[in-house]
């Protein structure tokens, strides 16, 4: 009945639509050319996106080219409940007590029922996991055991570098995560005398590279010795805390509250770097009673 | 009798099995008002639909195992590594299997937009009081939305087992640890033990591709069915009252637009996913305890947790052994506080206002200055958050210290809120005090004569809007 | 004759070229270099480009510059070739500049002033003798840490940066893990088989463009999301509007009375 009239915008919206799903008749083909060619990643992708974007686009100008421009109202349903309802269901309510509520040795013992059979299958839950059974106090640093590298090689105590940050494990247990420790050499002048009473051996010192933030691997060593700046730092870079392994690794920035446990060294008769026994606090991040 | 076509048939024959009343008065003719802003919750919803599609396709070739295997693929830097199953799944999928890499970013690209477009939803819903009676069940339903699909992100985009996700998967681990009680058992129930285990990514795997979803699906049901039931909110103007709902009907206009829109945003996913590359899981490396990479951030929407970890200062209460640890106060209490308020805003709103009565027309968030200035000042200090998660980005590209980027944003997490709110307030008084008529545009009104003809007629500022007839 | 008449003009031209230095230095450019031929090049470079803040024979001066006792050749060629010295704040960390001299004048340098100290000799980089797995292994398990997995470099603690890695040549690698330079760590324990294998990783980042746009400059999930916001959801978001209407509510439209449920 009505006839609506073509107007320039609508005819716009006409020829969209016809473009519009053109190119995405031409971008499934393009995808489908792209998959069979080994041509490019790219065709597949782009071809497709072609293809439904085209057919979105063609949708959407088709349905505005309708130009029903509908402002079409319809009325909302009654949502409260009159005060009929309202006695209806009190009245239900009141009949159900009534049935039921005598009995209550009935409804206690199923109450009772149906907890105890909650309860019963809360058991095959806890085989999710083991019980703590203290494993994180201890690590697998021994006393005597020698510092290795990932590849197994150990560090000899008369190496040189200065500033050099090395992550090793005890020998035989390369790759345990508790047990990760970075090790370097600083001119033992320049450590404190707390550090040098947790064992150091000619200037190595070593630290549990575990965070004791949120337990993410302390990897990023800034060190610069030439003046007149100069800096020895351990960041860690999940959160931005800063340690300082020239005292105790104890924490000077970011939101770290405690220093990194300290790894006793000493060496061996071969001149190798060993651990003089396992660190004196749990390692990482702590549980409540840990502290 | 009139021969039927096919189409009819099978409708009718469908209608006349379930009953409940006409399929073309109940369904082909409901009324959906359209403003764009109201689109944004589709968009969430279709960002899911693309996700289960193409996550469908990403099960067909992921193994959820951490089982050690050496990576024999074409990717040649990663030759001969020991990685495990999952991660080499992930590596053979997005270099030897052809469209493999598509697919996997298209899926990437859904996830980060799905949680955008939740968000964008959840603002609109709450600036024009939609939440309010009687629709206070869905906004619980949609707050539960958002949750699960935060979860769906965080367990998903661990999956590939690489080395910045399992970086993100630690620092949960040090976050649920800390907590009172129960921290260390939880762990050993969520972990399978101690860190790392050989557990996590299998279990992640069915609770991400199959319990999410299906809490998703349902939850969803029940959030459409609820809108369909109590019928759309609409913005108030001429005609629309709050016994009635103006726009248009489902079929033809709305039920095309809404599909145009699935497509558009198919397309737009897919082209982000054909154009750029994210998630680079081959240069992050498989997940090794001891290495770290800087850049160590979550996805985006992880990101106020992220923020909250980075800018608290470095504080634990300690007594005698016991500890309320550093990330019980940014990992716990922070986002805890967030989610709580969240939940319960539709009470807050009830208790604030005294309001409780019934209201299907919305506010221009405008006209209610007290609830958008407490919206807008809670969204900046997330936004807060989120820029701190990202501290180290920011410093680096504008070439200033990390600590004092640290620093700023600590401050402005506490003064920027209350400041927020202050200028809110004042803004949206100063914009309900301007009356409407002159903002209205109307550049002309073309009537039609009793003859058919069409007459142009230029708008008078001062006279009554015509509504122009057809 | 002429060496007679340079061992006089030596010392003089030393000094005054120290005062000079000491005078210029911070305001941006060094004296213009004379011409002489080599070896006496690299002496007359050092006098007039170097030694206002390293000082004489590389001894350092307070408050300008370090000693340069203990670099050597690598960490000189470094320096030099990446353009980070001459540099104009000895407060500012060293970045790439722009390369001030030509090969002969950076050779020249490297013998004399590279004899000052005990370190690293330039280092012979092949990346095509590099193994690109034990390579990448090695660049996570130490480099990534500082200069991202891409390569794209980051702000370290408090106000330092590791550079992005996309412009440097293997030797340039080579050089910096050997010496350390300003903060990063030295890693002088490497093989030289270690070195080719970072070499060839850190080509190969280069190579696949690790750090292009298509990745969003290498800097992860917070430049994936931030492109999310602006390629994706700000795009849907003008889609919305193309296809709702803007002004729902205002707008003066005929109320048809349809009385459907």
């Amino acid at each position: 009945m009505n006839d609506a009239v073509v107007t320039s915008g609508r005819r716009r919206l006409y020829r969209t639509a016809v473009a519009a799903f053109a190119f995405a008749v031409a971008g499934g083909l393009a995808a489908a050319v792209g998959y069979a060619t080994e041509s490019t990643d790219e065709l597949l992708g782009l071809g497709l996106a072609v293809a439904l974007t085209g057919i979105g686009v063609g949708l959407v100008a088709w349905a505005k080219f309708l130009d029903l421009d509908e402002h079409v109202a319809q009325r909302r349903d009654r949502l409260a409940t009159t005060p009929v309802e309202q006695d209806e269901l009190d009245a239900e309510i009141d009949s159900t007590i009534e049935l039921f509520g005598r009995r209550r040795l009935l409804l206690g013992l199923s109450a009772a029922a149906i907890l105890s059979m909650v309860i019963g299958f809360v058991g095959p839950l806890g085989s999710l996991g083991p019980k703590p059974r203290g494993e994180r106090r201890r690590t697998s640093w021994r006393a005597g055991a020698r510092l290795v590298t990932a590849d197994g090689a150990p560090i000899e105590a008369s190496a040189q570098p200065f500033g050099e940050l090395v992550t090793v494990f005890p020998d035989g247990a390369v790759g345990l995560d508790d047990s990760q420790v970075i090790v370097m050499k600083v001119p033992p002048a320049q450590l404190t005398a707390r550090t040098a009473a947790g064992a150091t051996a000619d200037g190595w010192v070593a630290y549990s590279k575990i965070c004791t933030h949120a337990g993410c691997s302390v990897g990023l060593l800034g060190v610069d010795t030439r003046p007149p700046e100069t800096l020895t730092q351990l960041v860690c870079p999940c959160h931005q805390s800063v340690f300082d392994p020239l005292d105790g690794a104890r924490p000077v920035g970011g939101p770290a509250t405690r220093s990194l446990p300290q790894l006793g060294l000493d060496v061996d008769a071969a001149g190798f770097l060993i651990a003089t026994g396992d660190f004196d606090r749990p390692v990482g991040p702590l549980a409540w009673d840990e502290a | 009798m009139r021969r039927r076509g096919v189409v009819a048939r099978y409708v009718d024959s469908l209608q006349s099995r379930v009953g409940g009343g006409s399929f073309v008065g109940k369904v082909l003719h409901k009324v959906f008002p359209n403003h764009f802003s109201f689109l944004w919750g589709e968009v969430a919803l279709y960002s899911f639909v693309v996700l289960v599609l193409t996550g469908i396709y990403l099960t067909l070739f992921f193994e959820g195992s951490q089982q050690p295997v050496v990576y024999d693929g074409s990717h040649e830097p990663l030759q001969g590594v020991e990685v495990s199953s999952a991660y080499e799944s992930v590596l053979r999928l997005s270099f030897d299997v052809k469209g493999g890499l598509l697919i996997r970013q298209m899926h990437h690209w859904a996830a980060l937009i799905f949680v955008g477009a939740v968000a964008l939803h959840l603002a609109r819903v709450y600036f024009t009081g939609a939440f309010r009676r009687p629709r206070e069940l869905n906004w619980v339903i949609g707050y539960g939305l958002l949750l699960l699909a935060l979860a769906a992100g965080l367990t998903g985009y661990s999956l590939p087992d690489d080395l910045l996700s399992g970086t993100g998967l630690r620092i949960i681990h040090a976050v649920i640890l800390a907590i009172p009680f129960v921290g260390e058992r939880l762990t050993y129930l969520l972990f399978g033990g101690e860190w790392p285990g050989t557990d996590i990514i299998g279990r992640l795997y069915p609770i991400h591709i199959l319990v999410i979803p299906a809490l998703i699906a349902l939850l969803v049901g029940g959030h459409l069915a609820l809108v369909w039931r109590q019928k759309h909110t609409q913005f108030p103007g001429p005609g629309r009252t709050e016994d009635n709902v103006v726009g248009e009907r489902v079929w033809p206009s709305f039920a095309m637009k809404s599909i145009g829109l699935l497509f558009l945003v198919a397309g737009v996913v897919t082209a982000l996913g054909a154009l750029f590359h994210v998630n680079a899981v081959w240069l992050y490396g498989p997940y090794d305890t001891a290495a770290a990479t800087s850049f160590s951030q979550p996805d985006w929407y992880i990101g106020f947790l992220e923020g909250s970890l980075r800018l608290f200062p470095p504080w634990e209460l300690r007594v005698g052994r016991l500890m309320i640890n550093n990330v019980v106060f940014s990992g716990v209490l922070i986002p805890g506080l967030i989610f709580g308020a969240l939940a319960v805003v539709p009470w807050i709103e009830r208790r604030l206002t005294g309001d409780d009565a019934e209201h299907h027309l919305l506010d221009r968030p405008r006209d209610a200055p007290g609830r958008t200035a407490l919206g807008v000042a809670s969204i900046t200090f997330v936004a807060v958050l989120f820029l701190g998660g990202s501290q180290d980005v920011i410093a680096g590209t504008l070439n200033i210290s990390i600590g004092r980027i640290t620093a700023l944003l600590q401050i402005a997490a506490l003064v920027a809120p209350p400041v927020a709110y202050v200028v809110t307030r004042w803004a949206c008084r100063e914009l309900a005090g301007r009356a409407g008529p002159e903002r209205t545009e109307r550049a002309g009104v073309i009537t039609r004569d009793a003859g058919g003809g069409y007459q142009g007629a230029d708008a008078d500022d001062d006279a009554p809007v015509e509504a122009a007839q057809r | 004759m002429r060496w007679s008449a340079a061992v006089l003009a030596g010392p003089v031209l030393v000094a005054s070229a120290t005062t000079i230095g000491a005078l210029t230095v911070g305001a941006g450019a060094p004296a213009p270099v004379p011409k002489a031929a080599p070896p006496e090049l690299g002496r007359e470079l050092y006098a007039t480009q170097c030694a206002g803040c390293h000082g004489v024979d590389g001894t350092g001066v307070t408050d300008r510059g370090p000693a340069l006792t203990v670099e050597g050749p690598a960490a000189v060629d470094f320096a030099v070739r990446t353009g980070r010295m001459p540099l104009a704040d000895p407060d500012a960390q060293a970045r790439r500049s722009p390369v001030r001299y030509s090969e002969d004048e950076i050779d020249a340098l490297v013998a004399y002033a590279g004899a000052f100290g005990s370190g690293a000799d330039v280092p012979d980089v092949d990346p095509a003798a590099g193994d690109l797995a034990a390579g990448g292994q090695l660049y996570r398990l130490n480099c990534a840490a500082c200069h991202v997995a891409s390569g794209a470099g980051a702000a370290i603690g408090g106000s330092r940066e590791a550079p992005s890695l996309t412009d440097a040549t293997p030797t340039e690698i080579g050089e910096a893990i050997l010496i350390g330079p300003g903060a990063m760590p030295s890693f002088a324990s490497f093989s030289d088989q270690d070195i080719d294998d970072i070499a060839r990783y850190v080509q190969h980042l280069e190579l696949t463009d690790a750090t292009a746009v298509t990745e969003f400059g290498g800097a992860g999930p917070v430049a994936e999301g931030l492109a999310a916001w602006l390629l994706g959801l700000i795009p849907l978001i003008a889609l919305t509007r193309w296809i709702g209407t803007p002004h729902e509510g205002r707008d003066a439209g005929a109320v048809d009375p349809d009385v459907d449920r």
